[in-house]
């Protein structure tokens, strides 16, 4: 059997810069794997290289074994792969409700509508109570609920966050992180970009860690807590 | 008549022929929205459509105000066609090419219309073009009270469009964030083929309306261009009824103005209140400055 979702060799370059080196790695259906590493590592490229968004110079990247080549961001999102892009990217001046409905555009999507809004309702019942405000009233914490909302009416099979804690208050952040961790166990695949490593090793099945381009380490959560390179260049501990 | 009821009737005039700038600014402002340039040719395809109106009607004597169902799907399968074979193309190379492309088409038309059709101005002349309805002492022209239903008509069609289409919302997002969009699965290509149709069925109206209320030539299209890029800027990018108030703004503006200081002025004060409100409140005058979050 192959993957979800592989990514091999992969080398991006905007213009003359190159920005990701030679980056193979790949994610087991249902499973959550985290990118992580610090700012400018190259984590939101792979992710805008995956969703299309840019075009890889060299390297495949392969979604239930078909390679993913020549496709276009709203082809890609068709096949399945949802993206919530770093900063949200919420239609501000749309409703929660209009927002939603953009979610579930893909024509493979629009017969589960009901069934999709039912199911973002019960995962974030505050965008309920908010329905028809518009998107840019909402709180930070809101938007990003909304933006993961918005993801998932689409119904996809694997679904990427960039940074999904980025700017949330620390009892948002856990709230974030316990939600993410909701919608892995109800069956969906994550691709998880974050910098919050504690966190993210406490919640994740594998990570993978990049720095300045390229793939530096790998292993299961509790196996990179106890490395004591990774501590040191990571948890911010003196080894 | 008295010094009063002559001023509402400069406000009346004001108000109808501004509603046809705002049908104008509707379009360049869609079009703006999600391929975030000045379609500077609009002013152009208004006069196309005014001659397409004056030549079927001057061919086959079919009423100009009918001609506008004759117009709107040809004007709109026009603006899907400019935009598939010229601008869809360009497009992937940036803002300024489209730019330019606009302006080589807007200079192109000018020139096949006054070739077609000679530099000399036309006008469509009906029985009811001279009928006026009285109220009292104001004086209501036929045409231009047809041309500001109409205009009403257009703007609150393409507003139900974008408020209650899953596609109208579409452009509505895309036109906030064209990337944004394009991962949830709206294609960018067919938003703009969309903002065009659109954008180009609404100068077809404003041509139709042109033709049955005043003379024109086929260089008139220009300065009507910028005129709605005015009307834009006092509604504020991304409001439908906005663009239609800023247009009627204008015409008030305009009417106004030629009534209290002189005919000659009435562009200058236009321009000038362009410039006070881009400087001022660059949001428009009825738009909200959007929150960065």
């Amino acid at each position: 059997m192959y993957p979800l979702l592989e990514v091999t060799q992969l080398s991006v370059f905007y213009g003359d810069a190159q920005a990701v080196w030679e980056v193979s790695f790949h994610v087991e259906k249902e499973k959550m794997v985290a990118l992580v590493g610090a700012n400018g590592a190259g984590k939101t490229t792979v992710l805008n290289t995956i969703s299309a968004v840019l075009r890889p110079s060299k390297g495949r990247i392969f979604f239930r074994g078909q390679p993913l080549a020549h496709h276009k961001p709203e082809d890609v999102v068709t096949l399945g792969i949802s993206h919530v892009p770093e900063g949200r990217r919420l239609f501000s001046r749309l409703t929660v409700l209009e927002n939603l409905e953009l979610g579930a555009f893909p024509a493979r999507t629009r017969p589960f509508f009901r069934e999709s809004l039912d199911r973002a309702f019960r995962l974030f019942p505050v965008l309920k109570q908010r329905i028809h405000q518009q998107a840019g009233s909402l709180s930070g914490g809101e938007q990003q609920m909304l933006a993961i909302a918005r993801a998932i009416m689409a119904k996809p099979v694997l679904l990427m966050l960039d940074e999904p804690s980025l700017g949330l208050a620390p009892v948002m952040v856990k709230l974030m992180f316990q939600i993410i961790q909701a919608l892995n166990r109800e069956g969906a695949t994550i691709l998880l970009v974050e910098q919050n490593v504690h966190q993210t090793l406490e919640i994740a099945d594998y990570v993978y860690v990049m720095k300045t381009g390229r793939m530096e380490l790998e292993g299961h959560g509790q196996d990179l807590i106890r490395n004591p390179d990774f501590q040191r260049a990571y948890l911010g501990m003196i080894g | 008549m008295s010094a009063g009821s002559a001023f509402i009737q400069i406000l009346i005039n004001g108000v109808l022929f501004g509603s046809m700038y705002g049908v104008a600014a509707i379009g360049l402002s869609l079009i703006f929205g999600s391929m975030q340039i000045v379609f500077i040719a609009q002013g152009a395809v208004i006069v196309l459509a005014a001659y397409f109106t004056y030549w079927v009607f001057t061919l086959t004597g079919l009423e100009p105000f009918f001609c506008l169902l004759l117009c709107l799907p040809f004007f709109m399968a026009l603006g899907w066609g400019i935009y598939a074979g010229l601008f869809h193309k360009v497009a992937a190379a940036g803002k300024n090419p489209s730019l330019l492309l606009a302006f080589g088409l807007m200079v192109l038309l000018q020139n096949l219309m006054s070739f077609v059709w000679t530099p000399n101005p036309r006008a469509i002349n009906t029985w009811y073009t001279a009928v006026g309805l009285s109220f009292g002492p104001i004086q209501i022209s036929f045409t231009r009270l047809m041309v500001f239903l109409i205009s009403i008509a257009a703007t609150g069609l393409v507003f139900l469009f974008m408020k209650k289409t899953l596609w109208g919302k579409a452009v509505r997002g895309a036109c906030e964030d064209m990337r944004a969009a394009s991962l949830l699965g709206i294609s960018p290509r067919r938003v703009n083929s969309l903002t065009f149709s659109i954008g180009i069925a609404l100068a077809g109206v404003a041509g139709v309306c042109t033709a049955t209320t005043y003379p024109f030539d086929p260089y008139f299209g220009f300065l009507f261009s910028l005129k709605a890029l005015i009307a834009v800027a006092f509604g504020g990018l991304g409001s439908v009824w906005g663009a239609l108030m800023g247009g009627i703004l204008l015409g008030l503006l305009e009417g106004v103005g030629s009534y209290l200081i002189s005919g000659g002025w009435a562009d200058a004060i236009s321009y000038a209140a362009f410039l006070l409100v881009i400087m001022l409140r660059p949001q428009g005058l009825f738009g909200k400055a959007t929150r960065a979050v």
